[in-house]
Parts: C-alpha cells; sequence; structure tokens
C-alpha cells in the first residue's frame, strides 16, 4: 500500500510550511498548491486521498468553489476533502458541508489534532 | 312762576279766591255804612236847618238880630254844628260859628263825599212864610266823627279779612302739606326706582286717590323688579357665554360700525372697548368683506387682522346676517389662527429638514402633501412628479424603481401599517423603510400618511460591521493559527536547533501581524472617539520609508512585483514617518490584494502646483479588478469592503485609517479606477520647503 497523498491549499505560505511541519513526520506524500485555479489543475495530475482546502483564497475559484468541483467529479469521490478555515460561523461550516465537505477545522487549530484527522 | 309747587300754587288760588271776597265784603260794608250814616247826617241837618228856620222866621221878618243871635248861639250848642248863617233875602244876619269855615264860599253839599274836603257838611234851608221866601239858613255840621266811625269799621273789617286770610291760608298750606306729603313720597320713590331701587314698596295709609296711586306704583315697581330679573338673567347668562367664549365675537352694523365685541375680540386685538365700539371694523380688519356674507360657502373667510401692537394675525372668520331691532346686523366669530399657523409652519419646517420623506394620502387616494425629502428619496422634482397629484400614480411610478429581484410581490404598497423596506434601483440603488399609517385606525377611507426612510447607508454601515466583525476575527484566527500551530509543533517535537530558531521566527512574524491588527483596530477607536492628538511631523525626504517598505513588500509577497521608478529629486515635505509608511503599507497592499491576476504594481511620483501650493505625489497604479462608480464612492467608508465575496482579506479599516492619515499630512488622496482594468491611487503631500533635495 502506498502512502497517502495529501494536497495541501493555502494562499498564505506560513500556512502551508505549517500543515507541512506536521504531516511530514508521517509517511504521507506532500503536494501544495497556492490557490484554487492552481488546486484544480494539480488535482488530477497528483490524484490525492486527502485535500487540506483553505476557502478564502485569491483567484477565480475559492475553497467551497475547489470543494465543489471536486465533489462534483465522480472519479474524485474517494477524496477526503478538510475545510480549514479562519471563518468558524456555523454558516460557514454548514456551506462547506453542502459543498461536499468530510471535515472542517476552524483556525487557529492544535496540527496534532489535525493529523489524526488525516 | 308755572314751577310753582302744587302746594304753593293751592295756597295761592285760595288766597286770592279769598281776597277778591273779602275786598269785596269790605267795600260793599264801608258803603252801605257810609250811605246809612249820610242819610242819618242829612235828614239830621234837614231837620235841624228847618228847625232852625222856623224857630228864626219871626226874628228874621222883625229883624230881631238878639233873637237871632241866641238862636244861633243855641244851635251852635250842639257840638257836631261848626257854624250857622241866617240871612235874609238881602243880607246876612247873624253867622256864628267856625270863622275859616265861614269866610270860605258856601256850598251846600249833596253828599258826605262833597263836604270831605273841609270836614263839613254843608246845609241850605229857605225861611218860608205862606209861600214867600223871607231869608235862608246855612248850616255846617261836622261829619269828622261819622268819618272816624267809618274809617275805624273800615279798618276793623281789613283787619278780620287779613287775619282771616292768613288763617285760610295757614290752613291751606297744612293741607296741601298733609296732601303734597305723600305725594312727594310718591315722586321719590318713583325717583328711586328709576335709579334702580327695583321692588321699591311705598306704605299704603287710608283709601284715598293718594293711597289707589301708591298701590299702583307697588304694583309697577314689582313688576319692573320682575321683569328687570329677569331681564338681567337673560343679559347675564348671554354675557357669561359670549364673554367666556374663546372665539372672538363681534357684531357690526351693515356700514361696517362695531356696535357689540366680546372679551375675546378685544383681548385678540388689545384694544379696549371704547376703542373698537363704534368704530368701523375696515380698521381692524382691513379685507373683511362683508358683502359677500350671504353667499353660500363664502361666509367662511380666511384674513388677516391687525392688533394694537400693529402685529398681523390670521384669522378665520364666519360671518353670519341677521336683523335686530328693525336693522341688519352682521355677526362675527373669529378664530385666531396666528397658533394654529405658527404651529403649521414649525410642522412645515421640522418636516421640510427631516430627512424622511411624508406623503399624505387622501381618502380619495390623492396626494395633499409630500415634503422634500420624499423628493430626493424617490429621485422625483415637483415638476417630474407633475402637479396633479394621485397616488395611484405614485405607485405604479414606484413599480418601475422597484429592485425585481428583490421584490416579486408588487401588492407591497397595498398593505396597511406593515413596516416594510423598499430596495430601489433608482439607478443608484437605495433601500427605503416604510411605514403606512391611517390618520383614523377605525375609518376604512381614512386618509393615510406613508413615511419614507432611507436606510440605505445604515444598512449598509450595519452590513459592514457585521462583517467587519467577522472579517476582524478572521484575520485574527489566521497569523493566529501559525503562533498556535507553530508554537505546539515546537513543544511537542523535537527539532533540531536551526529548525526551533526557523519555526520562533514564523510564531514572532505572526505575533507582529497580530499586534499590526491589533493596532489598526485601537487607532481606528481612537479615531472613533475623536481623542487622537495631533501627530508629530518632521521635514525631510520620504525615499528611505517608501523605499524600505517597497522591499519589504516585495520579499514578503513573491506572486506580485512592484515597478518603483524613482524620481531623480526629493522634496522636502512634513511627514510622520510610522504613519507614512502605514499609508503606503495599506495602499500596496490594496494594490496587491486587488490585482489577484496580475502581478505588476507601479509607483512612481511627480510634481505638480495647484492653488499656488507645490505637491508632490506618489502615485500607484495598478491593472486588478477595479471599481465600479458606485464602488468607488463607498471606498474608503469604515468597514467597507469593495470585495463582497469575502476571498480578499482585508478588514474594511485599511482605507478608511489611510485617509485620516493623509488628512493629517494635510495631504490629499486621488483615486481613480476602472472596473476590470485597475485602479490609480495619487497621494499628494504639501511641498514645505522649495529647495529640492539632489539624490545622487
Amino acid at each position: 500500500m502506498t502512502n497517502k497523498r495529501v494536497l495541501i491549499v493555502d494562499d498564505n505560505s506560513e500556512m502551508r510550511a505549517l500543515i507541512r511541519m506536521t504531516l511530514e513526520l508521517d509517511d504521507y506524500e506532500l503536494f501544495e498548491a497556492e490557490d484554487g485555479d492552481q488546486a484544480l489543475k494539480i488535482i488530477p495530475v497528483v490524484k490525492p486521498n486527502v485535500i487540506i482546502l483553505d476557502i478564502m483564497m485569491p483567484g477565480q475559484f475559492n475553497g467551497i468553489d475547489v470543494c465543489r468541483k471536486i465533489k462534483s467529479n465522480v472519479l474524485n469521490s474517494e477524496i477526503k476533502v478538510i475545510l480549514l478555515s479562519a471563518m468558524g460561523q456555523k454558516i460557514d461550516l454548514d456551506i462547506g458541508f453542502e459543498a461536499g465537505a468530510d471535515l472542517y477545522i476552524v483556525k487557529p487549530f492544535s496540527p496534532l489534532d489535525l493529523l489524526s484527522k488525516v | 312762576m308755572f314751577n310753582l309747587s302744587f302746594k304753593f300754587k293751592t295756597i295761592l288760588g285760595i288766597a286770592l279766591i279769598e281776597s277778591i271776597f273779602l275786598f269785596i265784603l269790605v267795600f260793599n260794608s264801608r258803603t252801605i255804612l257810609q250811605e246809612t250814616m249820610e242819610k242819618d247826617i242829612q235828614a239830621y241837618v234837614q231837620s235841624t236847618v228847618s228847625l232852625i228856620g222856623i224857630a228864626s222866621l219871626n226874628a228874621v221878618l222883625s229883624k230881631d238880630l238878639a233873637t237871632l243871635d241866641s238862636i244861633a248861639d243855641f244851635s251852635l250848642h250842639n257840638s257836631s254844628v261848626l257854624y250857622v248863617r241866617i240871612r235874609d233875602l238881602d243880607s246876612t244876619l247873624i253867622e256864628k260859628g267856625n270863622q275859616s269855615l265861614l269866610q270860605a264860599q258856601f256850598n251846600p253839599d249833596s253828599s258826605i263825599n262833597s263836604s270831605k274836603t273841609d270836614g263839613s257838611y254843608d246845609a241850605l234851608s229857605d225861611i218860608v212864610l205862606d209861600g214867600n221866601k223871607f231869608g235862608s239858613i246855612e248850616l255846617g255840621v261836622s261829619i269828622n266823627e261819622q268819618n272816624i266811625i267809618i274809617e275805624q269799621a273800615t279798618k276793623d273789617l281789613t283787619l278780620i279779612a287779613i287775619i282771616e286770610l292768613i288763617f285760610v291760608g295757614l290752613f291751606s298750606l297744612l293741607l296741601g302739606v298733609m296732601l303734597t306729603r305723600r305725594l312727594t313720597l310718591l315722586k321719590e320713590s318713583a325717583q328711586r326706582l328709576s335709579k334702580g331701587e327695583l321692588g321699591l314698596q311705598i306704605p299704603l295709609i287710608g283709601g284715598d286717590e293718594v293711597t289707589a296711586a301708591s298701590k299702583a306704583f307697588n304694583e309697577m315697581s314689582s313688576k319692573i323688579a320682575d321683569i328687570t330679573e329677569k331681564l338681567n338673567f337673560d343679559k347675564n347668562r348671554l354675557d357669561t357665554i359670549m364673554n367666556t367664549a374663546t372665539d372672538s365675537i363681534f357684531m357690526i352694523k351693515i356700514d361696517g360700525n362695531i356696535s357689540t365685541l366680546n372679551q375675546a375680540a378685544l383681548t385678540l386685538f388689545g384694544y379696549k372697548n371704547e376703542v373698537m365700539v363704534g368704530h368701523n371694523i375696515a380698521k381692524f380688519i382691513p379685507s373683511y368683506k362683508f358683502s359677500i356674507i350671504n353667499i353660500p360657502n363664502k361666509n367662511i373667510q380666511f384674513i388677516n387682522g391687525i392688533t394694537a401692537k400693529g402685529k398681523d394675525i390670521k384669522l378665520e372668520i364666519h360671518s353670519n346676517m341677521t336683523y335686530f331691532d328693525g336693522e341688519t346686523y352682521i355677526v362675527g366669530v373669529i378664530r385666531d389662527l396666528t397658533l394654529i399657523d405658527q404651529l403649521q409652519n414649525e410642522l412645515k419646517a421640522v418636516l421640510d429638514i427631516s430627512e424622511s420623506g411624508f406623503l399624505l394620502v387622501t381618502s380619495n387616494d390623492n396626494i395633499s402633501y409630500m415634503n422634500e425629502s420624499f423628493y430626493a428619496i424617490f429621485d422625483l422634482t415637483p415638476e417630474t412628479f407633475e402637479e396633479q397629484h394621485d397616488f395611484p400614480r405614485f405607485k405604479s411610478y414606484l413599480k418601475t424603481i422597484l429592485d425585481p429581484e428583490r421584490h416579486t410581490d408588487l401588492t407591497l404598497l397595498e398593505k396597511i401599517s406593515t413596516p416594510d423596506v423598499l430596495y430601489l434601483k433608482l439607478p443608484k440603488e437605495k433601500i427605503v423603510k416604510v411605514i403606512r399609517k391611517k390618520i383614523n385606525e377605525n375609518d376604512n377611507k381614512s386618509s393615510q400618511i406613508l413615511f419614507f426612510l432611507d436606510i440605505t447607508h445604515e444598512s449598509i454601515v450595519d452590513r459592514m460591521k457585521t462583517e467587519f466583525l467577522t472579517t476582524a476575527a478572521h484575520e485574527l484566527r489566521t497569523p493566529l493559527a501559525s503562533v498556535m500551530g507553530f508554537s505546539e509543533l515546537l513543544s511537542l517535537r523535537d527539532y533540531s536547533a536551526e529548525k526551533t530558531k526557523v519555526i520562533a521566527s514564523k510564531i514572532n512574524t505572526q505575533s507582529i501581524r497580530l499586534k499590526g491588527l491589533l493596532d489598526d483596530l485601537l487607532d481606528i477607536a481612537t479615531i472613533e472617539q475623536r481623542t487622537v492628538s495631533q501627530i508629530t511631523l518632521q521635514q525631510g525626504s520620504i525615499e528611505e520609508v517608501l523605499t524600505e517598505l517597497i522591499i519589504e513588500m516585495s520579499a514578503f509577497d513573491n506572486y506580485h512585483f512592484i515597478d518603483f521608478l524613482k524620481p531623480a529629486h526629493w522634496p522636502t515635505v512634513e511627514f510622520n514617518p510610522t504613519k507614512i509608511r502605514q499609508i503606503f503599507n495599506n495602499l500596496l497592499s490594496n494594490a496587491f490584494k486587488y490585482s489577484p491576476e496580475t502581478m505588476k504594481i507601479m509607483v512612481s511620483t511627480a510634481i505638480r502646483m495647484e492653488d499656488g501650493v507645490s505637491g508632490f505625489a506618489v502615485i500607484i497604479e495598478d491593472n486588478g479588478i477595479g471599481m465600479t462608480p458606485n464602488e468607488l464612492s463607498h471606498v474608503g467608508e469604515r468597514f467597507y469592503r469593495v470585495d463582497q465575496t469575502g476571498n480578499i482579506p482585508g478588514t474594511g479599516l485599511g482605507l478608511n485609517l489611510t485617509k485620516e492619515f493623509v488628512k493629517m499630512h494635510n495631504g490629499k488622496l486621488d483615486i481613480t479606477s476602472d472596473i476590470g482594468k485597475g485602479t490609480t491611487v495619487i497621494f499628494w503631500l504639501p511641498i514645505t520647503i522649495s529647495i529640492e533635495h539632489n539624490k545622487e
């Protein structure tokens, strides 16, 4: 069995670095994308098992759009999407789950908690 | 003479009549007495003289003087005989007695009266024998005694008459007094009655005519008292009504002369009764027309009056014609509209300055009032709204300007009293709160007030505040996530010293970012409280600050790059390094944030003159998403964010703070933008020292 492939999508490099450092000790194959557009291009290539997805990002597609696009594609049904956002109100969570997210983690978060969820 | 009292007239009358009769009585008595005495004397004298004639006949014939002498002496024995003369046919034979009487011419007296001159009654008797005359006897008899008697009698009679006259006079006076005393009482009572002693009664004495008159007087007095009391009651009642009425009431003759006014009218005009009554009403209400008051619906006039102080007062006058005591009068009721007018003006002023729109719709769907703000809210002018205001017309206009996406149900304005919100596209978007209220709640056909409040700004500010709190929280969460995450990793895992340093540095960087955000919030709060103290400005060039910042930002964001066209000369300006750094930081961050797809940001400078002041400009240009004119008009408002999707981070405070800081530098911010093409921000700073600092 191959290692889990994790795609980290966040426009904030600090955030990407944090997630990478959280996950790098385990056997994950890590990929990064700076925004939604980039993420959508990478997904068919890397075929991640898990996507850790920020919501507020510059560019054409935000995290919710990306999530919705992934989940609407049957080929991607295996991909687990974890939304990781600073927007923590109930309505934000509702929108996230409606878009098909498997998990919603609100910033700030505990890295170890994220690790256990992944 | 004719004013003599009744009493005096009576006395005078009685005295007059009495005097006449007494005079006749006295005169007649005297005459009768005189005649009686005359006859007695004549008879006495005649008989005496005849007797002497007879006695002396022989002596005369015989010329016997001695006998004649003794006859004469004998005759003179009678004291009343004054003298005696005995004559024959030729001469006096003898004469004796009073010498003065004897020497006077002898004239026989026919009456006593003719003898009064000498007090002697002279009589003559012929001495006759057988029809032949032989001589004559002349005799004078004293009538003094008779005269004295007559005079005495006359005196006594007169005295008696006078005494009687006095008695009669006294009696008639007494009678008159007794009679007129009651008449005087009647007269005085009538006078007292006329002076206002109502119900005055006279004591009734006896049963004569005066008593009857007194009784009649008493009845009359009682009746007058009754009638007067009734009249007074009616008058008082009317006076009370007139003078307690708050409306002014007047009564004028057909020529305009005022005949009556009530207290309210006097108070209203500020005159005394005598100044107004009898004067023409035109003096007080110049434009009052009474020729038209009989025309239906024209008997109410809205005109001005003039008070004693010369003030104009607005009046509503209801007039009516009336006939009274054979004359035509006009009765008018005046209502002082000054207060109402003032209230109306005040209300109008309040409504005029009110930012809320008011629309008054009558029961038959006419619009009877709208204020200035109503026009402003609906982008109307009195001209475009036309003169013929009716509510259906306004409703159809409203339907054309409602945002169809927000209003699918256009029956909104048919509902009553429901506060509702209208979303308008005029084409500028407006949010208008509308409240509809019937003036009379129980009447379905009542006129109604529509109240329109432009809540566009409030709605936006409200929305922006909510967004701000969410965004602010979000903006704090992101750096906080780094701090929390990295510190947790650091505490739970073992990293090399080098790696630990890197992580600690990241934590530090994010902490600094957090501090910056909090500073922004505090700045906003400070400016909000208007407690910001004037910042200290220093003179110099902003080159260092700007260059450093551009290098820092380029390093931080490797997605964009800044094309910085440095000027040849940096002029001297007044600035605060911290604030100027915040200004440029903010402007550049915005350029970055709103240029998600293009990387190039251009920064250049310029120098220009404006209003005699030379200015130094820093121009920041991006080719980002740009803004619509509507968005541009709101930019810089606190909490306002052009990005409504939430994809672009920000607190909505940056540009607002920037503007405040620019103001503190006496500078100016010009922003131009084209949607889809980008935004240009020009920051002008006044140049304080004209000497340019040459940069080598």
